[in-house]
């Protein structure tokens, strides 16, 4: 009797377990293919297992968009989507860059996911393609610790990233421009064809060689052929501007390298483990609040232009954290006062009405009821190539520098608060 | 016969006999190594020979070399990368000219690739979407290949090139990733390839040749291997860690074959070339090179060209060429 009791109930609550809603659950990662690369479409499927929360109407959606996330498509799901498997296809144009958005139809969220016809995404949504692995690993010769070819983290990533060496990406970081292809439509066929390929600028702006940030004498930024100020990726960091965090030492920041060396995965997640906007991690430091960076870059006919959308200024706060002011120009806490960021463009200084500018303000998510100002409103995240230097806060107020601005002199100055 | 005649005689003389020995400097005075032919049953590498584009400030000087050949004198042609030139040295590593001489060739953006067929060199312009051709004397002879091919078989980016027996031109693309073949007027004749990692597929593919059965040897260097197809593009057989060879290949980029039928294949994540066996399906026979900045060592080596019994291997941030022989 006894059995028969702890069976029924053991019975009982294994039903109630398989019952109960699941909680939301958007896929942890999703397998993209790249299913018919030759021009001028190519079919892209995208696959994944997931449970979604259930309840009426239950399952994933997904969406894609091409123009920045002004408007996105819903794609069709494959016939044989069967739960907890799922498989939705889509048509690309070739060399138009894609962001794509999964919803658990009943839960808030979105699982994002980047693709850019036809080639596969070198750094992320690889679970489909492990020769991807190869790429940067190599099993039983590596020259770096985890397996990592290369001889420092730069040479890796400048191999294919690099001015004389974009032979193996679209990417070139070193001279900041990126392989677009312009797409025709045929009016007969409806078809697109890529006819040329040419460059454009990367949002980030460009490195410059190593010894002398320089520029080739063909460059897409025509302000010069320097680079005159840059995050210094191989630099040693003895003193971070606007920060109270210190010196870098090893431990102290989220990764295994060098602790004092600045390099690109500083910033950057090579596996996109993060979900962050052009694969940012989450973290820099070790004692970081995970941080959600957030755009929707889109290809355009001089470069890639981006929708950004949240989280800027909180990553850059990660280092220049004394330069994380949100309210006014303020002093609040600190002893000087500071331009504000992370607030909307009002007439702040300017009595002519509100404020307009050209440079790109952050949209929040949830949508802002007016952009706001953001570190990368003036700076941009790589190098510039402008001239006109300000003393800089630090170290001393006497060093001279471009502090990798958008325009020359204190032109962002004016491109807001016109005099 | 009077002394005007006399001398009209002589200097035929003169011309014929100047002509005949400039002839013979030119295309018989080869050194020795052109037509020397490496040993047949080698299991050890080359030894190192010289270095030469290291020396800054120099007219010869080298930035970031990736692409190398030589042609039937001896002569060496160098893409000095970063300098977006086609420098010439003698086998010596004598500087002698540069690509374009006249100034009516268009200005190169960098280069990856370099061909030398006969009297012809083919130079890859990806960065402006071109292949260019120029004679062995420095001459700018005609853009072999521009853009408006793009119109025909969608937008390429060259980046490695190679000259079959006959004269055919094959041209690798990293912006659909895959080979386009041409006639030695540049006509376009067919392509293969596509992006991918499967057999036959390519993700960047970097330099190519061609051996002397018309076999096509492509680095797909972001698939860590070597694909090898027939002359008209069939896929055979691969070379590397997941090639029908087992080879530890990381990035291969530069290569190509001697008489023998050797595969020399430049792997520039690990700074050394792998020499594998053509006729055994791509059997690895031994590797030479290592990390460093002395004598055979290399720093991100890139190009590779074979001549005779000589290598040649651009060693890029070492800024220099490496000369090994037997």
């Amino acid at each position: 009797m006894r059995k028969i009791l702890i069976g029924t109930l053991f019975g009982v609550l294994l039903v109630i377990v398989l019952s109960a809603p699941a909680f939301a659950a958007l896929p942890t990662r999703v397998q993209v293919n790249v299913n018919d690369p030759s021009p001028p479409n190519a079919s892209v499927t995208f696959q994944f297992s997931a449970a979604p929360t259930a309840g009426t109407g239950s399952g994933f959606s997904l969406e894609y968009t091409g123009d920045g996330g002004a408007a996105w498509i819903a794609a069709t799901p494959d016939a044989g989507n069967i739960a907890p498997n799922y498989k939705f296809t889509a048509t690309m144009v070739d060399f138009k860059l894609y962001y794509v958005r999964i919803k658990d139809n009943l839960a808030d969220g979105y699982k994002y996911v980047d693709v850019m016809p036809p080639n596969n995404h070198g750094h992320a949504n690889f679970s489909d393609n492990t020769d991807m692995c190869k790429g940067c690993h190599i099993t039983h010769n590596a020259t770096q610790a985890k397996l990592l070819k290369g001889t420092d983290t730069k040479s890796l990533c400048y191999t294919c990233h690099s001015t004389n060496t974009t032979t193996g990406s679209r990417y070139d970081v070193q001279q900041g421009r990126v392989l677009l292809g312009n797409a025709t439509l045929d009016p007969a066929t409806l078809k697109y064809t890529v006819t040329t390929a040419t460059w454009g600028k990367t949002l980030g702006g460009p490195f410059g060689t190593e010894a002398t940030p320089r520029l080739p004498d063909q460059n897409l930024w025509g302000v010069g052929t320097t680079v005159t100020s840059r995050h210094d990726i191989e630099g040693t960091v003895s003193l971070i501007p606007g920060s109270t965090k210190g010196t870098p030492t090893v431990g102290s920041l989220n990764g295994s390298y060098a602790g004092n060396t600045m390099t690109c995965i500083s910033c950057h997640n090579g596996h996109d483990n993060d979900g962050n906007y052009r694969i940012l991690k989450s973290k820099v430091w070790s004692t970081d609040t995970a941080v959600t960076v957030k755009a929707f870059p889109k290809t355009g006919a001089a470069g890639e232009t981006a929708n950004y959308v949240a989280g800027f200024s909180v990553y850059c706060a990660l280092c220049h954290d004394k330069f994380d002011v949100i309210a006014g120009s303020g002093r609040g806490t600190q002893s000087v006062y500071r331009h504000a960021v992370d607030v909307p463009l009002t007439n702040y200084y300017y009595t002519g009405g509100t404020l307009t500018t050209s440079l790109p303000l952050e949209t929040g998510d949830p949508g802002y009821a007016s952009p706001q100002v953001t570190c990368i409103s003036c700076h941009y995240a790589h190098g510039t190539v402008v001239t006109g230097t300000n003393p800089t806060y630090e170290p001393n107020g006497t060093n001279n520098s471009t502090m990798l601005k958008r325009l020359p002199n204190m032109q962002v100055c004016e491109d807001c608060h016109k005099k | 016969m009077n002394i005007q005649t006399l001398l009209n005689i002589i200097l035929i003389i003169f011309i014929v006999v100047a002509g005949y020995f400039g002839y013979y400097f030119l295309h018989k005075s080869a050194p020795d190594f052109v037509s020397a032919a490496a040993p047949v049953n080698v299991s050890v590498p080359p030894h190192f020979l010289f270095n030469f584009g290291d020396r800054p400030n120099q007219p010869g000087s080298l930035n970031k070399p990736l692409a190398v050949d030589v042609d039937d004198r001896g002569n060496v042609y160098v893409a000095d990368t970063g300098n977006s030139e086609i420098k010439v040295f003698n086998s010596g590593g004598k500087f002698l000219y540069k690509l374009g001489k006249g100034g009516k060739a268009p200005a190169l953006q960098g280069s990856a690739g370099i061909a030398v067929w006969q009297d012809r060199v083919y130079v890859t312009d990806g960065n402006n979407f071109r292949v260019l051709e120029y004679s062995t004397g420095g001459n700018f002879v005609k853009t072999f290949v521009d853009k408006n091919l793009g119109k025909k078989v969608g937008a390429f980016v060259p980046v490695g090139v190679a000259v079959g027996q006959k004269g055919d031109v094959y041209i690798s693309d990293v912006f659909y990733q895959r080979v386009l073949v041409f006639d030695q007027d540049g006509k376009f004749k067919f392509q293969f390839g596509s992006p991918g990692s499967t057999p036959g597929k390519f993700q960047y593919a970097n330099d190519l040749t061609v051996d002397k059965n018309g076999n096509v040897y492509v680095s797909d260097s972001n698939n860590s291997r070597v694909e090898v197809f027939d002359p008209k593009g069939k896929f055979l057989y691969m070379l590397g860690t997941s090639g029908g060879a087992k080879a530890d290949m990381a990035l291969p980029r530069g290569i190509d074959t001697d008489k023998n039928g050797r595969i020399f294949v430049v792997d520039t994540f690990q700074h050394k070339v792998q020499v594998f066996d053509g006729k055994d399906r791509g059997k690895l026979l031994y590797t030479f090179g290592e990390k460093g900045t002395d004598n055979g060592q290399f720093d991100y080596p890139n190009g590779m060209a074979v001549k005779g019994n000589r290598f040649f291997v651009t060693d890029r941030e070492n800024n220099r060429i490496s000369v090994f022989s037997y």
